[in-house]
């Protein structure tokens, strides 16, 4: 089974009676522990792309297979549900919930699933990115990156089949960049996980298996799988 | 659904954003204080007044005339019921001779008995068990009338020909409040002594009552059906327990309905507080909900997350002000106190409290999940983009169902402030017009500095102006929540302004506040240079002769009074005139038949008083001051 299929998506926004195809007939597929990066420059779609394989958005037209699940036939609340079962997210500027410590950002999905003892799990986790004494924190109350490390644990605690992460190195310095990546490679082998990468950083890029490239909403060059 | 998870998140959802929540939380806790408050206080008035108009009357049933009762009616009367006491009031002058005051007071002579409910309250106590059992020897004075003239108890007053001691100061008695007493005070004596006043002559302006007491259970409206006709025939009023009440109830009617008009204004500023400041919230917290979203939280499950929060502090808030609201209504009768006909006694009324938490609840749950609703279209795209902004063309249904239910709960909640379906529904549309308006006008003050932008203004004046159609706006929002807040403070205050416009005479300056009566002459020079002295102008001065008819047409009373075709009433031939003289008509006079006095005319040569001979030389004047 493929773990992401995509064919001939297409998004157009029409704003002031004008209409703007952001994203143009892209197609690809994923097999599940693949791992595969985006890129192109700002505007190109790259996050559109995301936010539509990971069923946050729908697509105009075209079809997105997550974990052989058709998602453009789900409504909203059906893609949540899917979400909360096979897919985990890291995002630029780390989306953890400011009004939870950082233990409880870890537990949220896990919670979600109607899952018990997650305290525990959630420890572990905070353990296995180097938090484990800062469970009790509030998100102002850690670095970026740390916050980064929390929202790393997040994705991770719902033991995921694919991984969403969009620049997840956009907003750290470069020390605390590679921190993070190490992390997330590590994790994402030790998981098996599909991971779908979103980046400008062709340093971070080239970690991947796979390589798309895409300008104007469209795939401009797609490098075939290679082993690392 | 995880119910406890729920509960869960709402407790830690709330943890960061509590000043937040306290500004939702007032508005509930006054709104509902203002209405625990207010209702328990009418609760208490009426329980106070149902309890009490016996003890107000003193009495089952009273009856009473300005004439002695017909003679022909007495066997019936006395038939009615054995327990029964008489009296006889009238206005007249008291003296007290240690200390020489004068005053005009309401002398009442009372057979023993009454008051067969509630009880004298007088100093010393014994006083009044003694004039009820009828030992009395002297009379009862009213505390007002002896702290005026610095008289006590054991001093002597003087009431027409008869001097008697006071006996007892009257510190309450049925039926009078502390405000009917300084207008008009009353001095007691026993009924046995009345003859020896010299005071009753025919067309003195006597009242007649007699006072029943029947036994417990009595239908008193019942007992009295068959004399009905013949009472009226002979000009005699009856009153019972439940007229009194009625009464009384209706004169306080406009006070306890300006007051749950305060209540329902209270509570509706509390829902526009709620709906604003859960709007607000909501904006805020729009980040979290799409990142829960795309966690995998359904749209119920978010919603619910933040109904649960809103409604558990609405509930909080709600006993608060409950609890708010009962402290209030113990501080309503004291300041109020003194104007009520009862003692309003304090008790938490559980109607009251019990009605207060169930609206607190439902207007947190109504007003919030207004502006909550939108948490369930949330879309989880924002976690990518942070200013995306959700596809709201298409209308919300249960948006459309809340509204209604909002609109129910709104003209539910006039009803049952006023008991008529015709004004709370009226309230109902007005305050719909006025949502509309506002709601215009906040989009259409949005669309016009939109459209004529003054883009010569300075940067920090521009940028202000921006801010009120920039994207996420909240123009009409503060419009439309300042307005209607302003709109019923307003409605308020012209509510007010029409009560106290209906009980004040007039708010122009030129109104007395101060009348002094009975001046004799040889005293006017004293009053003058009193009044001089404390700088106080006199208005008026009304001269007034008392008269008695001598005759009308040339036919003297004595001939009348033999032609009983004549139809002028006995009393009207023998009673006193207080009659006066003037040059000209006061401005509140008016002439309704006849030529005017001529300006010029001196007293002396007044054609009316020549044409009206007196017999009487007793004459003194009114002052009307200011
Ligand atoms: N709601 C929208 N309405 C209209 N156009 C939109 C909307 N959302 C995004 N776009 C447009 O879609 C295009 C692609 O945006 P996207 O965010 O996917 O680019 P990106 O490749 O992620 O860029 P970056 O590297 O800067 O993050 C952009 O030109 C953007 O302006
Ligand atoms: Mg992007």
């Amino acid at each position: 089974m493929t773990s992401l299929q995509v064919e001939n998506l297409t998004k157009t926004y029409t704003s002031g009676g004008r209409q703007l195809t952001v994203l143009h007939e892209v197609s690809f597929s994923l097999q599940p522990a693949d791992t595969f990066a985006i890129v192109g420059p700002s505007g190109s779609g790259k996050t559109t792309l995301l936010g539509l394989c990971a069923g946050l958005d729908r697509a105009t037209s075209g079809s997105v297979w997550l974990q052989g699940i058709q998602l453009d036939k789900l409504s909203e609340d059906q893609r949540a549900a899917v979400r909360n079962q096979h897919v985990g997210f890291i995002f630029q500027n780390f989306q953890l919930l400011p009004t939870l410590t950082a233990l409880e950002n870890v537990q949220v999905p896990l919670e979600l699933r109607g899952e018990r003892n997650v305290a525990r799990q959630a420890q572990a986790l905070l353990e296995r990115v180097g938090l484990g004494e800062r469970g009790h924190h509030y998100p102002t109350q850690l670095s970026g990156g740390e916050q980064q490390r929390v929202s790393l644990a997040r994705a991770f605690a719902n033991r995921p089949q694919i991984l969403f992460a969009d620049e997840p190195t956009g907003n750290l310095d470069p020390d605390t960049s590679a921190n993070v990546v190490d992390l997330l490679f590590d994790l994402n082998k030790e998981a098996g996980t599909t991971l779908v990468l979103v980046t400008h950083d062709l340093e971070l890029a080239a970690k991947t298996q796979r390589i798309m490239r895409m300008r104007g909403g469209k795939v401009v060059e797609a490098e075939a799988a290679r082993t690392r | 659904m995880n119910f406890s998870w729920l509960v869960t998140m709402a407790w830690r959802d709330s943890r960061r954003s509590r000043s937040r929540l306290a500004l939702f939380m007032s508005s509930i806790v006054l709104g509902i204080a203002a209405l625990v408050g207010i209702n328990s206080f009418g609760d208490n008035l009426a329980r106070s007044i149902r309890e009490q108009a016996r003890e107000l009357l003193g009495a089952d049933l009273v009856l009473s005339s300005t004439q002695p009762f017909d003679p022909k009616l007495l066997p019936a009367l006395q038939k009615l019921g054995q327990t029964r006491s008489d009296e006889a009031s009238f206005a007249s002058l008291v003296s007290f001779p240690r200390t020489q005051g004068v005053r005009l007071a309401q002398v009442r002579a009372l057979g023993p008995g009454f008051p067969y409910y509630g009880d004298w309250e007088t100093q010393p106590a014994a006083a009044g068990a003694q004039f009820k059992a009828g030992q009395s020897v002297g009379a009862l004075v009213d505390d007002v009338l002896l702290a005026q003239f610095d008289a006590r108890v054991g001093d002597s007053v003087k009431v027409g020909s008869l001097t008697v001691p006071i006996v007892g100061r009257v510190l309450k008695t049925p039926g009078q409040t502390g405000f009917s007493a300084a207008v008009a005070p009353k001095v007691f004596i026993p009924k046995n002594l009345l003859a020896a006043t010299g005071l009753i002559r025919p067309g003195s302006r006597v009242q007649y009552r007699t006072y029943y007491r029947f036994a417990p259970g009595t239908d008193v409206a019942a007992t009295i059906k068959p004399l009905e006709s013949k009472l009226e025939a002979s000009n005699i009023d009856s009153d019972t327990v439940a007229s009194r009440q009625q009464q009384t109830g209706r004169a306080f009617q406009d006070l306890t309905r300006f007051l749950s008009l305060v209540a329902f204004v209270a509570l509706l500023l509390g829902c526009v507080g709620v709906a604003s400041a859960v709007n607000l919230y909501v904006q805020e917290k729009l980040a979290s909900v799409a990142v829960l979203r795309c966690l995998g939280a359904s749209g119920r499950q978010a919603l619910l997350i933040y109904l649960i929060q809103t409604s558990g502090l609405g509930l909080l808030g709600a006993i608060i002000g409950a609890a708010l609201g009962a402290v209030v209504q113990l501080v309503l009768p004291q300041v109020l106190g003194s104007f009520l006909p009862v003692t309003v006694s304090v008790a938490v009324s559980p109607a009251a409290v019990g009605l207060g938490l169930l609206t607190g609840l439902a207007m947190a749950v109504l007003f919030a999940l207004l502006p909550l609703l939108a948490i369930r279209r949330v879309s989880p795209l924002r976690v990518l983009r942070a200013s995306f902004e959700e596809d709201t063309a298409t209308p919300d249904p249960l948006r459309g169902l809340v509204l209604a239910v909002v609109g129910l709960f709104i003209v539910g909640f006039a009803y049952a402030q006023t008991r008529e379906w015709k004004q709370a529904l009226g309230f109902g549309a007005g305050l719909l017009l006025a949502l509309g308006a506002l709601a215009g006008l906040g989009l259409g003050l949005r669309y016009q500095l939109r459209r004529y932008f003054p883009v010569g203004w300075s940067y920090v004046a521009r940028q202000g102006l921006a801010n009120l159609f920039r994207p996420q706006n909240q123009t009409v929002t503060l419009i439309i929540s300042l307005g209607l807040g302003t709109f019923l403070l307003a409605t308020l205050f012209l509510t007010q302004g029409l009560l106290l416009g209906r009980v004040q005479l007039s708010a122009s300056g030129r109104q007395p506040n101060l009348v002094l009566f009975d001046i004799q002459t040889e005293q006017e020079k004293g009053v003058e240079q009193l009044l001089a002295k404390q700088a106080i102008p006199v208005m008026q001065r009304v001269p007034i002769v008392t008269m008695r008819l001598a005759a009308i047409n040339r036919r003297t009373v004595g001939q009348l009074r033999k032609d009983t075709a004549s139809g002028v009433p006995l009393f009207a031939l023998t009673r006193e005139y207080r009659v006066t003289y003037r040059d000209t008509l006061s401005a509140s006079e008016k002439l309704v038949a006849g030529t005017p006095p001529r300006p010029a005319a001196t007293p002396a040569a007044c054609p009316a008083c020549r044409s009206m001979p007196t017999t009487s030389s007793a004459s003194s004047s009114s002052w009307v001051i200011r």
